[in-house]
């Protein structure tokens, strides 16, 4: 058979090595065969060659096999596993069955009774630490203020008393302030130092 | 995911594992050979082999010298039997790059059980390779396959069979090697004639089953399909397909569909090694099919016979016969079958009028009896208004020119009559020393000699 023809056996020369099924393998073999016909006269010199070649189709016919069932078994079992999975979700979601809602991942459920349940978001804390570290700070100035004043260092009559307000904001020196902005901490906790 | 992770590392392991394995075995099976050579050549010593006094035995050196045969012990002639013919697949790979290795193979078993004088283990032999290929045969007799594959097979034993025998007459081509390999101590005439006979049944079965998924197609595909309007343009794609579906995109049969499954045929018979002359007579067998089935419809349908239908049939010959030309089978006498209906098919198209058409249809349809001719020049039927019908008067014309006709006079033509079947003799060129026996066919029992 020439070119041209749509001849399917040579066909499988072409395709790709993990798209191979056992039944190329045959026809690599056939048109192997034909070819090795062309070439041998006498039946002795290929003949070494030819049997070669068989082997290693027979190699190559098992490998193939194998990959092919070993692809399907993976397969199955991956199939298996998802359907498992998908089944194991819906049994844990209908057995908290209050929201109705079906817990997927990174979801966290909460019982309301619990004391040490979390309740604060993290930008509340992050506001609430910083106001703190800021009111540190001018905890310790006005710590080493009063020092100074009672070692007379600093001339004063008498000393300021600092209203330490929690509930004013830090910058001000109005010992009277009765500014009451609420700070976050305030809002939070809302009561007064004095 | 972990699980998959682990089940591919696992069948990776296997995989190493079984490679492994047939590292070994190949290695053990080499070293097993080699044992047993080395001690074959020691039992040979004295028998006067040619090959033996050439070479003086010398180095071990050289390649062992083997004899083309192959031992087994009388326990194991049933899976001998089971895994060479009952077992084997038609498709495989070694039978797909020597086809009509089975043959050979069990040709060199024969020839072992000749060399040890053994009657017993021979004969028994014989009878189970015949018994053996009748039972794959008749266990796959509606497969072509299977079919083609047992019948080049039989037929190449049965050449082995003749061409070792020792006889004069089928020596003529053989290499001296050859000839010294021919059977020494028994005369298996009577063997390759009840092999002969199979090989026969098995030509018929496998015709019968072409014949029977060929002919819903002929009479659709030959007659009734109008390839032709006006222009003869469209040129079948006679392509070879790996399923043998018979429509084509109109869902009807046309001649592509019978050019398709002859296809079929003729690949699946050359890929099984059948030897050349026997696939033509298959191929003319089916060939006078189609002719004689074809011709029957047009003596009993009047709508067939008209001009039309006449160059349809004449051009889905000449298609027939291009398909002969690609496949190189032109000498096969397929193209002689159809005479009888391309002669029926010029009588449709030729003008019916004068005398001298009288005169040139008597001469020229020398394939067709009078009754025939005279049935085609009845029922035939004019296209159109403009054209009339044969007259009475000429037809007797006609039938005056063939007054001294003296043949048969049927009607129709037997279309299930089979052409005889012939083996004729062909030695191979294969030098049994050479051949080896590959691991798939599961014969590790069988030992080289």
């Amino acid at each position: 058979m020439e070119f041209g023809e749509e001849s399917s056996p040579a066909l499988a020369f072409e395709k790709n090595a993990f798209e191979l099924t056992v039944e190329d393998v045959y026809d690599i073999s056939y048109v192997i065969g034909r070819d090795l016909l062309k070439i041998s006269s006498t039946g002795e010199e290929v003949s070494d060659l030819q049997f070669r070649i068989v082997r290693v189709l027979e190699m190559f016919e098992t490998l193939v096999n194998k990959y092919n069932l070993s692809v399907e078994e993976l397969k199955m079992e991956r199939d298996n596993l998802k359907a498992e999975l998908d089944r194991i979700i819906r049994e844990g979601s209908s057995s908290s069955g209050q929201t109705g809602q079906t817990v997927g991942a990174n979801q966290l459920v909460v019982d309301l009774n619990d004391p040490n349940r979390p309740r604060f978001t993290m930008q509340e804390l992050k506001e609430v630490l910083q106001e703190r570290n800021q009111l540190k700070a001018q905890l310790m100035v006005a710590q080493e203020e009063l020092q100074l004043y009672k070692s007379g260092i600093l001339p004063q009559s008498e000393p300021t008393m600092v209203d330490v307000d929690l509930s004013t904001p830090p910058a001000t020196e109005d010992s009277s302030s009765t500014v009451n902005e609420k700070t976050t901490i305030g809002k939070l906790f809302s009561f007064r130092r004095k | 995911m972990e699980g998959l992770t682990l089940r591919v590392e696992h069948l990776q392991n296997e995989n190493g594992k079984l490679q492994n394995l047939f590292q070994e075995k190949s290695n053990i099976n080499e070293d097993i050979r080699q044992e047993v050579s080395r001690l074959s050549s020691e039992n040979s010593v004295c028998r006067c082999d040619l090959h033996l006094r050439v070479h003086p035995k010398q180095t071990p050196a050289l390649p062992k010298e083997y004899l083309g045969m192959l031992e087994y012990k009388r326990e194991d002639e049933a899976r001998l039997i089971q895994n060479i013919i009952t077992d084997l697949k038609p498709k495989g790979v070694a039978v797909n790059v020597i086809p009509t290795l089975p043959a050979f193979i069990l040709f060199m078993c024969v020839r072992h059980a000749d060399y040890l004088n053994d009657d017993n283990k021979l004969k028994s032999l014989m009878n189970r390779i015949i018994q053996g290929v009748k039972k794959v045969v008749l266990a796959h007799q509606k497969d072509v396959e299977s079919l083609s594959f047992w019948l080049s097979n039989t037929y190449q034993l049965l050449n082995c069979l003749k061409q070792y025998s020792g006889e004069e007459q089928f020596l003529k081509q053989s290499t001296p090697r050859q000839k010294k390999n021919c059977l020494q101590n028994f005369d298996l005439s009577e063997h390759r004639q009840i092999l002969s006979d199979l090989a026969i049944q098995i030509y018929h079965q496998l015709i019968s089953v072409m014949q029977k998924t060929l002919t819903p197609a002929i009479v659709p595909g030959m007659l009734e399909h109008e390839s032709l309007q006006g222009i003869s343009s469209m040129k079948p794609t006679g392509f070879r397909k790996r399923s043998s579906s018979l429509y084509n995109d109109s869902e009807t049969y046309s001649i592509s569909s019978i050019l398709q499954e002859l296809s079929v045929f003729y690949s699946a018979m050359s890929h099984h090694g059948m030897e050349q002359s026997l696939t033509k007579q298959a191929v003319k067998q089916l060939f006078f099919l189609i002719g004689a089935t074809t011709f029957n419809q047009i003596m009993l349908r009047k709508d067939m016979c008209s001009c039309r239908k006449g160059m349809q049939i004449r051009c889905n010959i000449s298609y027939l016969e291009e398909w002969l030309k690609e496949n190189e089978l032109q000498s096969c006498g397929a193209i002689d079958t159809l005479r009888p209906l391309a002669q029926a098919a010029w009588l449709l198209q030729v003008n019916k009028s004068t005398d001298e058409d009288a005169k040139e249809i008597a001469e020229k349809c020398t394939e067709l009896n009078p009754v025939q001719i005279v049935k085609i020049l009845n029922s035939y039927t004019p296209i159109d208004d403009f054209e009339k019908r044969v007259t009475s008067s000429f037809v007797r014309q006609v039938q005056s020119f063939l007054q001294e006709y003296e043949g048969a006079t049927q009607l129709m033509l037997d279309t299930d009559y089979r052409f005889q079947v012939t083996f004729p003799f062909y030695p191979s060129s294969t030098a049994l020393e050479s051949l080896q026996v590959p691991s798939s066919l599961n014969l590790e029992f069988l030992t080289r000699i």
